[in-house]
């Protein structure tokens, strides 16, 4: 009854320094027992290790590294591009998919509805682990280079996906300019409004146009690096490895069933009444669904969107099963090759709470150049 | 006034029928205009050929067990064979399902699936949501534990290095959600109440940190730092601790979830609590968590069932789930190259669970949006 006496602020103050000695106390014991468990193993404390060269050498590297000489800051900051690479493939893939399964979901066309219905509780119940595991089976049964037919120009092997990239050659540079300038012209004319406007087929063929203008006014064809089979190698071209290839496409195919739900229930979630006042004003299909559907259906799926890219992220860190070096593999190497758990650790987390929450913060800020303000 | 009235009465006519011929739905839901005349034909061609493949890989031309002259894992190797080899899915049957499980004990680890998947059919019925429901847990967890565990009542004692498979996943996922529960209940609240800010930030960082750090790192953590964490002389076997690392990071999204039913519960409900002179611990006890916890029902059946796909990821350190068991009977020689039937057979195990638990969750909103509604 003593207590209750007290005022009731003290009584918190005294309730929260409790919680906090609580707190540090089982903090300094756990510091204690590791700091006595890691003297007992030899190992020292500190980032010293990050300077320190790294031991095992790096099989996805995206720039040139050596084992040995570089240090291990370095290893991990190939680890990290490594992880951005593969979300930033993952997120423009996945959302396209996703962009074209959502709006399948609710197309008149019953069977393009079931079909995507029918793919996206197929592929969203299965573990996003079986899908990559899957995909890289899939990739290793692929014909061997020798044995494959290009497509495209594309060549789908075992020893992974080569893709023709334009060479670096002046007249590419050239043949964008004279597209962008011609888009961007174009662009303006129909800002404008008022007599001639260009339609978005025309606008895109008008743009090509004006990209082959150079290649045909200099008579000769677009430069190309082709991949070309050499015996058991493949040369030129841009390569994605088996394992890339596996990582970026299991995670395309199973994000984008969760990106469809989202723009699915966006969209829906547009009142009716938006759609019969668009008919009541005689707005034609397209003008419709691009200047009042979907404006109001990208700010309620675009949080839940963010979310989904966020988790993006940090579900590329699974491609550390099937052996690709993002930035937990490599982690993984060099906690081995050192012993510093701890710090290693913290290393990772550190990298992905910044990555998390910087990306939240970009699409926050996004978020609020959209909305409309409190109404 | 009678000049307002009808004079005769007019007869009641039936509803008109909305069925539709077979040809009006072919027009009005799949040849509706050229694009979709085009769409549809495409559609069906593309289905008709990814069918036909599909067929043949995993019916005509597969490979089911041995034959006259071969055996089979010779068979599915035999040149003229272009089809699935589910001879493997035959002979890893119970690897897969049960791992390295003492062989003759393996009815115990068959039976604890049976009393999971039971308290998972118990738990979906609206009836039985109540608080005896968690007396009902407790009771089935710790039968779960003593048959695969053994060592009493005449049952083999049975390490939990030596448990595998389907039981590992289940026990994974079921566990960690009932462990789960009452530490994101305490960090909801601690999270939502305005008393002690102290509570309040370390809730928020415990919660925000977990949801920022992929699961995998959560699990290397959990296999690599708590052992230094922890005095020399304590031995946490691996599965223990993986399923700590599980509940923490569990209860910090289900924690989430929570606090959006704490949220959406109306302020009258609060002050009628206190002035009914409830005390903070009464008040959530008995008007703020039933009604908050109902509402979030199909979030917390959502988040299980995203726990349930990511206890595959388990697979990074070690621990035999059903995953791994995947992958080592891909990696027996005798077996390797039929990666894709094994993992589809394994796919095809979570997908049973994740997709009735998903049309259960689906169906419980809609039948929770009616009863608010009316």
């Amino acid at each position: 009854m003593a207590m209750a006496k007290l005022p009731s602020r003290w009584r918190t103050a005294g309730a929260q320094a409790l919680v906090f000695a609580l707190v540090g106390l089982s903090l300094m014991w756990i510091f204690a027992v590791t700091g006595a468990e890691l003297r007992s193993r030899g190992i020292e404390t500190g980032f010293a290790f990050l300077t320190e060269p790294a031991r095992t050498a790096l099989a996805n590297a995206p720039f040139a590294f050596t084992a040995g000489e570089d240090s291990n800051a370095l290893a991990l900051l190939a680890g990290a591009v490594n992880t951005l690479k593969i979300s930033a493939l993952v997120i423009v893939l996945a959302s396209l998919l996703g962009l074209g399964l959502g709006l399948g979901r609710l197309s008149r066309n019953r069977l393009l509805r079931g079909t995507c219905l029918f793919y996206i509780e197929m592929v969203r119940n299965v573990p996003v682990l079986i899908h990559i595991s899957l995909c890289y089976a899939l990739v290793l049964a692929l014909p061997a280079p020798r044995e494959s037919q290009p497509v495209l120009g594309m060549l789908v092997t075992n020893r992974g996906l080569f893709l023709p990239t334009p060479t670096a050659e002046p007249l590419w540079l050239i043949s964008g300019a004279s597209g962008i300038v011609t888009c961007l012209i174009l662009l303006a004319i129909r800002r404008r409004g008022g007599g001639w406007m260009a339609g978005n087929l025309v606008l895109t063929l008008l743009t090509i146009a004006a990209m082959a203008l150079p290649w045909l006014l200099s008579g000769r064809s677009p430069a190309m690096s082709v991949p070309q089979i050499a015996g058991f190698r493949v040369n030129g071209g841009l390569s994605l490895s088996p394992e890339l290839a596996a990582i970026v496409v299991a995670l395309t195919l199973y994000t984008a069933t969760f990106l469809a739900e989202i723009i699915r229930g966006a969209i829906q979630s547009v009142p009716r009444g938006q759609w019969e006042a668009t008919m009541a004003l005689a707005l034609p299909g397209g003008t419709v669904r691009r200047s009042v559907i979907y404006p109001q259906a990208i700010r309620v799926a675009l949080p839940a969107m963010s979310n989904e890219y966020i988790g993006v992220i940090k579900n590329s860190s699974l491609a550390v099963v099937i052996g690709y070096q993002e930035i937990v593999g490599i982690g993984n190497t060099v906690l081995f090759d050192t012993g510093q758990a701890v710090e290693v650790m913290a290393v990772l987390a550190g990298f992905f709470i910044v990555v998390s929450l910087g990306f939240s913060g970009l699409m926050n800020l996004i978020n609020a150049r959209l909305s409309w303000g409190d109404r | 006034m009678s000049r307002y009235l009808a004079a005769t009465e007019t007869d009641a006519r039936p509803a008109p029928d909305r069925r539709r011929t077979l040809r009006q739905i072919l027009i009005e839901d799949f040849f509706y205009g050229p694009g979709a005349i085009l769409c549809t034909l495409l559609l069906c061609a593309l289905l008709a050929i990814a069918a036909w493949k599909l067929l043949d890989w995993a019916l005509l031309d597969a490979v089911f067990g041995p034959t006259e002259t071969l055996d089979a894992s010779q068979a599915c190797r035999a040149e003229d064979t272009e089809g699935a080899c589910w001879a493997v899915i035959g002979d890893k049957l119970r690897l897969i399902l049960f791992g390295l499980y003492p062989y003759d004990l393996q009815w115990r680890p068959g039976l604890a699936c049976v009393l999971m998947i039971a308290l998972y059919a118990l738990s979906v019925q609206r009836a039985l949501w109540r608080p005896a429901l968690a007396g009902i847990w407790v009771v089935f967890l710790v039968a779960v534990l003593i048959l695969m565990r053994g060592g009493i009542a005449g049952l083999e004692p049975v390490g939990d290095d030596q448990w595998g498979g389907l039981p590992v996943t289940l026990i994974l996922s079921t566990f960690g959600l009932g462990l789960a529960f009452p530490v994101a209940i305490a960090l909801a609240l601690a999270r939502q109440q305005r008393r002690f800010p102290m509570l309040q930030a370390a809730s928020v960082g415990v919660i925000e940190f977990a949801r920022a750090v992929p699961l995998v790192v959560v699990l290397f953590m959990a296999s690599v730092m708590l052992p230094l964490f922890l005095p020399a002389d304590w031995q946490v076997s691996k599965l223990l601790r993986v399923l700590i690392a599980f509940t923490l990071f569990g209860a910090a999204y289900l924690a989430e979830v929570i606090r959006g039913g704490l949220q959406a519960i109306p302020p009258g409900q609060y002050e009628a609590a206190s002035a009914l002179s409830l005390t903070y611990a009464q008040s959530m006890r008995d008007v703020i968590l039933p009604q908050a916890l109902r509402i979030v029902i199909p979030g917390i059946v959502n988040i299980f069932i995203g726990f349930f796909k990511a206890t595959a990821i388990v697979v990074v350190v070690g621990i035999f789930d059903l995953m791994t068991a995947a992958k080592r009977a891909v990696a027996d020689p005798l077996w390797q190259g039929f990666g894709i039937e094994v993992y589809l057979f394994a796919g095809l195990i979570y997908f049973v669970f994740c997709f009735s638990l998903s049309r259960f969750s689906a169906r419980l909103e809609r039948d929770l949006a009616r009863d608010r509604a009316s």
